[in-house]
């Protein structure tokens, strides 16, 4: 069980949270819409690589 | 028992995170939580190992056929999966996703455990001398 895994997804998540709200205030809606979605893309991959790993885990475990 | 501890207190940070989130980007504390999710269920496999592993022994020992029991365990497997999805989509806000994983589950279930009814059938007409 990896916990820095949860703190690093945190972390982005409010790093590209801040830089939304700057980049929406100053004016740049479509960078802050550009830099959501990058930030989605990233923690998107992280989470669909644990979730591959849990279902291989339950493959094995469970004999399919 | 350490493995324990640490997944509560996974479970326990993610929460706190996830508030933090879903207040700025609700997509990032869906994510978190999923990602919790997942880490706790992989948790929950590790001490089921040993109990799996209690269970194929016996059944070795037992002399039990294998495509007897493996029926049961991969309805086991379908229904933690279907459960914990419908979970998530749930806590997304898509119920209606939710309910369809929940019935796609109950019928991967019936499909996994088909043969299983067939050989009851076989057994029961064997017995009856048909």
């Amino acid at each position: 069980m990896n916990v820095d895994l949860i703190f690093k997804i945190a972390a982005v998540g409010i790093i590209v949270s801040i830089l939304g709200q700057v980049l929406s205030r100053s004016g740049r809606d479509e960078m802050a819409t550009v830099v959501t979605l990058a930030g989605l893309v990233v923690v998107l991959m992280i989470v669909v690589q644990q979730i591959s790993e849990l279902f291989n885990l339950v493959k094995s475990l469970f004999r399919f | 028992m350490e493995a324990f501890f640490k997944a509560a207190a996974i479970g326990m940070i993610c929460c706190i995170f996830s508030l933090v989130l879903q207040r700025s980007s609700r997509e990032q504390a869906m994510l978190l939580n999923t990602l919790s999710v997942t880490m706790l269920l992989a948790s929950f496999l590790q001490f089921s190992k040993p109990v799996m592993d209690t269970m194929h022994q016996l059944e070795s020992q037992i002399g039990l056929e294998s495509s007897l029991i493996s029926p049961v365990y991969k309805c086991l497997g379908i229904g933690i999966v279907s459960q914990t999805a419908s979970g998530i989509c749930k806590d997304a806000g898509s119920s209606a996703v939710s309910e369809s994983i929940r019935m796609l589950g109950t019928a991967a279930g019936l499909y996994c455990t088909s043969p299983l009814f067939l050989a009851v059938l076989s057994l029961v007409k064997d017995l009856m001398g048909g």
